[in-house]
């Protein structure tokens, strides 16, 4: 049987009531923004190590087992996988003779080529973690206030943005709905006659095509009845709303703000003061 | 004051004809009243709470809540005074911590903080679920999520409370709770309180129940008068409960039972009242 | 006799375990050792509290969820060994899931009842006759309903269709979850004829599930009870409900004549405990009212 849900974290959100889970929306929103800009700035294997440490720390902090996210991230490491491959093999730079390992045709294998991609690797793991940690732990409501709360002073260029903010949140509630449909339909296919556990690689993956429109038909369903309830509880597009849960930014909140800000400058700057 | 004047509704077919759900439908319903609709499946019901709940609108008549008519522009200011709960609480919880959920209403509302506090702890402290107010929704039983649902929907403080099937899914005990929480906040806030079922004891309940049969009104009534008439109610594919059926069966045997009997109670007070010979039942 | 003792049971479960999103922080031990029988032609109630693992046994009975070796067995064999031929046992084993909406496939009435027996090679001809039958049986008739779309229902007109799809499929062993949820009170009746008459036209063996002892005391000869995923009772209908009180503890509703004679015997202390329809009731309270007038 497909088990989807156990093996897909995407929108999940795991409360273990931990320290991680009780910081401050916003601040923890600023942080996720600064160690994604860090996999940018970030250009070397020291740097990466220095940042390593810290999603330990964020990992182990937060109580939300390893075993479960690597579990759940296995559809996304092994296309990153098939990804990276292909750029060591289609290197696009310069790499001069001597660096060349093994060369077959077109295809060839280099130092530089190899060095690419696992900063590449490297960059899209560290951006793939902290964005998924932030949605494991952090609930709907805390996500859409603080990301009203960051966003609110585009609202006096008339961007909409308690519109955009609960329509992109809702759409990650989304994806766990669309992950159940697809469970229960392989499920009722199977009761019926339409086996989804049988067969090679060939017939279950046409057979999950297959699929494709009845999931759409059924989480669109789904999406339709949610948004009668949403209409009928005078959800209006987020105008004129207010909150129940208030915000408030403690020393502790500031404190690891500051840690995050120190760790990701040392990580850009100290491998090349090393060096220098 | 809910008024329904002469309301039809048809859904408009794809390729089949229009279905007429509703013909010429004539209600009134004072507020603060404990209604039950009844009737079989596909009789309209729940085209009738869509109607009431501005989902949808009526293809002929009119429809009025407390002196507001239902329509379009008037949406926002209906939905604030009728509440709805559906059958499936899977499809209506909205955040994902149950406290979260039952302040979406009220948030959208644009209350202040503190009068979204009370009563979201009012309504889950009448719900009985003010323990699990951090919990998150995915992990609740189907009983604590209907719940959470009603909750939602009493944060809104509505003059009604409309409750489509909630019980079906539940199994009765759990029912029964609902409709004692219900009752109660008939009698504290005067919430009046439209319940659909296919239960004729948790009908009987109720104050007034009406009777759908393919999209007419065919009765009308204290649930006394209604479930008097037997007969007419089994032909449409309905029934009475049982306690009631049964003192019909006893009273054609001979055996004189006082009152109208409509619950396991009233049939056991008026089986106690019954005039008795030396060393009955012994 | 065509039940031989030696004859191994249609299906059995062993002690049979399952968590939902095993290795995930939020896993879920439905079933903890649940272990029963169901023999050839016998109606099975399982009958629970809500979350006692009910519809997991469902599942498990259709070998609709990642089984290990050695729980789940139809007619002796072990479900999840290598090479147990899957799609024989999902043909003779119908189930109608607790919601409609997590069954019904098709967009189309007609379409959705023919799927089981088209999916299963059964002729056109002979499909068209099955959706017929099936719906008419469902108290849906065929003409009306054949080419309406399932998401333009009433909720237990969906309930029917999701019904008759089964029916179509002609297994010998029905597994139903909740089927009387939202019906009318005549759908419940027409559906107990149903499958009163399928008994005994065509023996079919029924597992029914239910938070409600109403149904299940009605149509199954035995009953299982399920208690946080373990059996807590199995027993034929009327020893069950001897235990009236414990049911009640554990939140499952008695059958309406079984709770008003609870009630009654607050007044009249010696009416059985075992009265399990109206008629019974009728006849042991005229027998008590009846001389007591005299
Ligand atoms: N979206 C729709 N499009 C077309 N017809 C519909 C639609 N929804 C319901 N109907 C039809 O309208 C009629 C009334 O449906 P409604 O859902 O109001 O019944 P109901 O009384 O709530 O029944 P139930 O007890 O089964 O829930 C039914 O015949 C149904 O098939
Ligand atoms: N798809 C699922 N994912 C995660 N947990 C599940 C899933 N289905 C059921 N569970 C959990 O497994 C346990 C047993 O559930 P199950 O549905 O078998 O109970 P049930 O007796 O059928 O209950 P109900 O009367 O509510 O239908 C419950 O704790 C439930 O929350
Ligand atoms: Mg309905
Ligand atoms: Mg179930």
């Amino acid at each position: 049987m497909l088990e989807l849900q156990r093996n897909v974290i995407f929108g999940q959100f795991v409360d273990t009531g931990s320290p991680v889970h009780r910081l401050d929306v916003r601040i923890k929103l600023v942080a996720t923004a600064l160690l994604v800009v860090a996999s940018f700035l970030v250009d070397g294997f020291l740097g990466f190590a220095l940042l390593f440490p810290l999603l330990v720390v964020l990992q182990l902090v937060s109580r939300v087992p390893f075993g479960y996210v690597a579990r759940g991230s296995s559809f996304f490491l092994f296309f990153l996988g098939i990804i990276l491959v292909f750029q060591v093999f289609f290197y696009p730079g310069e790499a001069p003779q001597s660096s060349v390992l093994w060369q077959w045709g077109f295809l060839s294998i280099s130092t530089e080529g190899l060095r690419f991609a696992a900063i590449l690797g490297l960059r899209v793991l560290l951006l793939y973690h902290t964005t998924t940690m932030l949605m494991l732990t952090t609930s709907l409501v805390d996500l859409t206030n603080g990301l009203e709360l960051l966003f609110g002073p585009l609202q006096k260029l008339r961007v909409p943005v308690n519109e955009l903010v609960l329509v992109g949140v809702i759409s990650v509630k989304f994806v766990p709905i669309f992950i159940s449909e697809v469970e229960r339909l392989s499920r009722a296919y199977t009761a019926r006659g339409v086996p989804f556990d049988e067969g090679g690689p060939i017939t279950r993956a046409r057979r999950l095509g297959r699929l494709l429109v009845p999931v759409f038909v059924g989480g669109f369903r789904r999406a339709d009845l949610l948004t009668t309830a949403m209409d009928v509880r005078c959800y209006r597009g987020g105008r004129g709303r207010t909150k129940l849960r208030r915000m408030e930014a403690g020393l502790t909140d500031w404190l690891v703000l500051l840690m995050v800000v120190v760790w990701v400058l040392a990580a850009w700057k100290l491998p090349g003061l090393l060096i220098a | 004051m809910i008024e329904v004047d002469g309301v039809s509704f048809a859904y408009r077919g794809g390729e089949s004809d229009a279905v007429h759900a509703l013909r010429d439908l004539d209600i009134q319903i004072e507020p603060g009243r404990l209604v039950a609709v009844i009737g079989h499946n596909g009789s309209g019901k729940s085209t009738l709470v869509k109607l009431l709940t501005a989902v949808l609108y009526p293809t002929e008549g009119g429809i009025r809540v407390d002196g507001v008519p239902v329509r379009h522009e008037t949406r926002w200011e209906i939905r604030s005074r009728v509440s709805v709960v559906f059958q499936d609480p899977d499809d209506q919880l909205v955040m994902n911590r149950v406290a979260d959920d039952v302040a979406f209403g009220p948030e959208n509302l644009g209350l202040p903080r503190e009068e979204i506090a009370e009563r979201v702890e009012s309504a889950l402290e009448a719900m009985g679920i003010a323990d699990i107010s951090e919990k998150i929704v995915d992990d609740l039983s189907l009983g604590q999520k209907q719940r959470t649902a009603i909750a939602g929907a009493l944060a809104m403080r509505p003059r009604y409370l409309i409750l489509d099937e909630p019980t079906s899914l539940l199994p009765a005990v759990a029912a029964t709770r609902l409709i004692e929480a219900a009752r109660e906040l008939n009698r504290r806030e005067g919430m009046g309180v439209i319940h659909v079922t296919h239960s004729m004891a948790e009908a009987a309940l109720f104050d007034r129940v009406i009777v759908l049969d393919t999209g007419r009104l065919v009765m009308d009534g204290p649930p006394s008068e209604v479930f008097r008439r037997a007969e007419e109610l089994r032909e449409i594919g309905l029934d009475v409960p049982l306690a009631a059926s049964l003192a019909s069966r006893l009273r054609s045997h001979g055996i004189p039972l006082e009152g109208d009997i409509l619950t396991d109670a009233d049939l056991r007070k008026s089986v106690f009242a019954l005039p008795r010979s030396a060393g009955d039942s012994g | 006799m065509t039940d031989l003792p030696e004859q191994a049971p249609l299906a059995e479960l062993r002690e049979f375990l399952y968590s939902y999103l095993e290795g995930t922080p939020r896993a879920v031990e439905a079933a903890r050792g649940v272990s029963f029988e169901v023999r050839r032609g016998e109606r099975v109630g399982i009958v629970g509290p809500t979350q006692s693992g009910k519809s997991t046994v469902v599942y498990a009975l259709a070998h609709l969820l990642r089984l290990k070796e050695g729980q789940v067995f139809h007619e002796g064999e072990d479900v999840a060994a290598a090479g147990y031929d899957r799609a024989a046992l999902r043909r003779s084993v119908g189930v109608v899931f607790q919601r409609p909406d997590f069954q019904i496939l098709e967009d189309v009435v007609g379409k959705d009842v023919a799927f089981g027996p088209t999916a299963a090679g059964v002729p056109a001809k002979e499909t068209r006759e099955r959706v017929e039958e099936s719906l008419e049986a469902v108290g849906l008739s065929y003409p009306e309903f054949r080419l309406r779309y399932v998401h333009a229902l009433s909720g237990g007109q969906k309930r029917r269709v999701a019904l008759a799809g089964v029916l179509a499929m002609r297994a010998p062993l029905i597994v139903l979850d909740e089927p009387m949820a939202g019906l009318d009170p005549r759908g419940r009746d027409e559906l107990f004829g149903l499958f009163e008459r399928l008994r005994e036209q065509r023996n079919l063996t029924m597992v029914m599930c239910s938070s409600s002892l109403a149904d299940a005391s009605l149509l199954c000869d035995r009953l299982i009870v399920l208690e946080e995923g373990r059996v807590a009772m199995d027993a034929p209908v009327r020893e069950v409900l001897a235990g009236a009180d414990r049911l009640d503890a554990l939140g499952i509703a008695l059958p309406e004549p079984v709770a008003l004679a609870r009630e009654l015997r607050k007044i009249l202390p010696d009416l059985p405990t075992d009265l399990l329809t109206e008629e019974e009731l009728e006849e042991a309270l005229l027998e008590r009212l009846g001389e007591s007038r005299a």
